[in-house]
């Protein structure tokens, strides 16, 4: 939302990362706009976020990466931390149970804090540890499609399907946002409202800084 | 000899005498003269002394084998002289009032009596603190003791304290005695071996003496320890050292644990809110229940819908001045309207706004443009009543921010700052006189509910001016942790001022042990958040620094709201009115 942002955008989409400590998020968010990985990362205090802007269906879109510490920490942010995303990507680690299991709590969470309106992604992350792999891909694959997300297995170590997560999400967010100015009858979350909160994030060309 | 005179030396010898006793119990296999390593503690003192003492033993012992000593008031101190050296230059002293054991009837009694203090007191040798808390008991019988035998043998002027030097006049005969007896009955062995002319050098001159002698757990002005007793007290130090760490750390664990625990409790009782205090919140905080509940902090779901409805909109703000006041200063900042000192003032006020969070960072800040507009906003929906920007502003802002949307965000701040202290803080010079009435009702909140800080500040000049306002403007952002304020916000909206200066009381509370100092700019520096003493332990202890300037001290939400919890009792509301009576008479 910085005036000075360098590129021209027709949109710009916040997106959060959400699931337990410890699954990768941040290096998720790493690779994907820096393409970096960093395997000793520390946990993520407060709130890390990141922008990089794609080409969607011929329209610059700017995608504002939210990355917060998966700890029960940092409550007092919470709101501004869901308020206008349109976005979410939710990581559970394929090597961990637990992390599965919290997956249903973070929707909880998620749903009670924003539009009912908001992309969710399902991410099984570090799909390069097969041979530790704790969640199976049919298992999750059923509990997204019962929740109505989409989901994808990732490796932000090996890169492997994080370009395609993001770029998921973001098509998907953009179709949504396209449709709600534009009605098509191309729909690619049935059963979501046309009404899509998109004042905070949408904004129109501008020019600047960074990113 | 005067009793007064007597009563001043004993005093000297207690002390003396304890510090002997602990070295004499704790070297008790140490025999005397035996051991070469001993022999270095002489290198503590100076030559002259080392000389002096050689010829004092001599010529000490020519008396004490004459028999000529007929009591011993110190006998039963006397220890071991290896033990220290200045203990020896204590008897030599104390022994210029005495003439020691000739006989040895006598000396076998005053052993037994000593020996009969060993036997009270032998874990006693193992902790220093121990040791220093037992002696007074046996120390008061010795004293008696040496204050009886010498008004019966008041031969002696018991003034010198001095050393063996100033007392060469009246040879001390004590040092036989002394070196036999903690063990044993004396030794004539050791006692021929102490005159052998061939020890002296050997003695006197060991190998590596200081570092083998010198105390790191004894002040250089007492009697230093026999190297084996400091280093195991070093030992019991690093052990309490160690004890105190895991007791920090398991405090530490206990507080996080009662804070999730809360948290767990703020979270479930999300439908009580919901279902009671949200739809007649004015209703529902009169009863205690709700109100405890709003107490323990709100919800972060909906707490920009509480503070909306708790804040109010007494200055009856349409929905759409937000964004008439973000157009206007649009514009002004198009035209360079906008005066550049208070751009300035705003930007930097912004860099300083919860920079952990990065959330308002200039450049990467996802809220920088949100909070830089509704400041703006703000000063120009202000303007017109002439009041300019006030660092702290960008705080107040920010906190609003967190929690909703950026129109709403304007109505709460606006509607926040227009309560009277609140008002008055960021009213600038117009409000100066308002100001200065709440500073007087915190000093006499402060001397009330804490007496001793309120002194201290007092005779240090340190007035709620020099922390008060770094406090009141931003709300206690600059200084505690994100959750810790927003509680605190939480409550302060719902009580209005008042929980303000309650707050500012308990924070004291928490910072009361640092606030004993003796020196106006320690005082500030703590108040400042700046005291190095406390970032060197928090660096040590490697606590996050994540929660404002106060986490130095380890300041969290569980602390402060103990502490504002614990002011419950002693606050009234009725004390409150009444001082914003006296001295703000006309709100």
């Amino acid at each position: 939302m910085s005036t000075e942002s360098s590129s021209t955008y027709d949109f710009l989409f916040k997106v959060v990362l959400l699931g337990d400590s410890g699954v990768g998020k941040s290096n998720l968010l790493s690779r994907y706009t820096r393409k970096e990985f960093n395997l000793d990362s520390k946990s993520t205090i407060g709130v890390e976020f990141a922008t990089r802007t794609i080409n969607v269906d011929g329209r610059i879109v700017k995608a504002q990466i939210w990355d917060t510490a998966g700890q029960e920490r940092y409550r007092a942010i919470t709101s501004a931390y869901y308020r206008g995303a349109v976005g979410a990507l939710l990581v559970y680690d394929i090597t961990k149970q637990g992390s599965y299991r919290n997956v249903q709590r973070w929707l909880k969470e998620l749903r009670d804090h924003v539009d009912s309106n908001i992309v969710i992604s399902l991410i099984g992350n570090k799909s390069d540890l097969k041979h530790l792999r704790a969640v199976s891909t049919d298992e999750a694959q059923w509990f997204s499609t019962e929740n109505g997300l989409s989901f994808v297995e990732t490796s932000a170590l090996d890169a492997s399907n994080v370009e395609n997560a993001f770029q998921n999400i973001l098509t998907d967010i953009h179709h949504i946002v396209f449709r709600s100015t534009e009605p098509i009858s191309d729909t690619i979350n049935p059963g979501r409202g046309e009404t899509i909160q998109v004042s905070q994030s949408q904004e129109p060309t501008k020019t600047g800084g960074c990113c | 000899m005067t009793e007064i005179s007597h009563t001043g030396k004993n005093v000297q010898e207690v002390v003396l005498e304890r510090e002997s006793r602990i070295t004499t119990f704790t070297t008790d296999d140490d025999d005397a003269f035996s051991e070469g390593g001993d022999d270095a503690r002489f290198e503590f003192n100076s030559t002259a002394i080392r000389e002096e003492l050689e010829r004092n033993f001599r010529t000490r012992h020519e008396h004490t084998e004459e028999g000529e000593g007929e009591s011993s008031t110190h006998a039963n101190n006397s220890q071991d002289p290896d033990a220290s050296v200045s203990s020896l230059d204590i008897d030599g002293s104390d022994n210029s009032s005495q003439s020691t054991q000739g006989s040895h009837p006598r000396l076998n009694d005053i052993q037994n009596s000593n020996l009969e203090d060993v036997s009270l007191s032998p874990p006693v040798s193992a902790h220093h603190e121990a040791s220093l808390a037992i002696p007074p008991v046996t120390v008061v019988k010795d004293a008696d003791r040496a204050s009886a035998h010498i008004s019966t043998t008041s031969e002696i002027p018991p003034t010198s304290p001095t050393r063996p030097v100033s007392t060469p006049p009246i040879p001390p005969s004590k040092t036989p005695a002394s070196d036999g007896e903690p063990d044993a009955p004396p030794s004539p062995g050791s006692r021929q071996a102490q005159e052998t002319p061939m020890h002296r050098p050997t003695r006197s001159f060991g190998p590596s003496a200081l570092e083998k002698v010198i105390s790191k757990t004894r002040p250089s002005f007492l009697p230093p320890k026999p190297k084996d007793e400091d280093n195991r007290h070093l030992a019991d130090w690093e052990k309490m050292m160690k004890l105190s760490r895991l007791a920090e750390e398991k405090r530490r664990k206990a507080l996080q644990e009662r804070r999730l625990a809360r948290e767990k409790e703020v979270e479930s009782s999300t439908e009580i809110w919901e279902k009671e205090v949200l739809p007649d919140w004015r209703h529902a905080v009169k009863t205690p229940r709700l109100r405890q509940l709003w107490w323990n902090g709100i919800p972060p779901k909906l707490r920009s819908q509480l503070w909306e409805k708790a804040l109010g909109n007494a200055l009856a703000l349409s929905k759409d001045t937000y964004r008439t006041c973000v157009a206007r200063a649009k514009r002004a900042l198009s035209t360079n309207s906008f005066p550049t000192t208070m751009l300035n003032l705003i930007e930097e006020d912004i860099g300083t706004t919860l920079p952990d969070l990065r959330l308002f960072l200039p450049n990467t800040g996802p809220l920088h443009q949100d909070l830089k507009d509704l400041l703006c906003a703000w000063v120009v929906s202000r303007s017109d009543e002439g009041l300019g920007y006030v660092t702290g502003a960008s705080k107040i802002a920010a906190m609003f921010l967190l929690n909703m949307n950026p129109p709403a965000a304007f109505l709460c701040m606006r509607n926040l700052l227009e309560r009277h202290c609140m008002r008055s803080f960021y009213g600038g010079l117009s409000a100066k006189e308002d100001v200065e009435a709440y500073y007087r009702i915190f000093d006499t909140l402060l001397a009330d509910g804490m007496p001793k800080i309120y002194f201290n500040f007092k005779q240090h000049q340190i007035s709620p001016v020099a922390y008060l306002p770094d406090w009141i403007l931003p709300v206690f952002l600059d200084h505690l942790p994100l959750e810790a304020c927003a509680r605190i916000w939480d409550v302060l909206i719902l009580e209005g001022d008042s929980f303000l200066f309650r707050a500012a009381l308990a924070m004291l509370g928490v910072l009361e042990p640092r606030l004993f100092f003796p020196d106006r700019t320690e005082l500030l520096g703590i108040l400042r958040g700046e005291n190095k003493a406390a970032l060197e332990v928090a660096k040590r202890d490697s606590l996050a620094l994540e929660g404002g300037k106060y986490a130095i001290y380890g300041i969290d939400e569980e602390v402060l709201w103990e502490r504002i919890i614990e002011l419950e009792d002693w606050w009234k509301d009725s004390t409150w009115a009444r001082l914003i009576q006296r001295e703000l008479p006309d709100l």
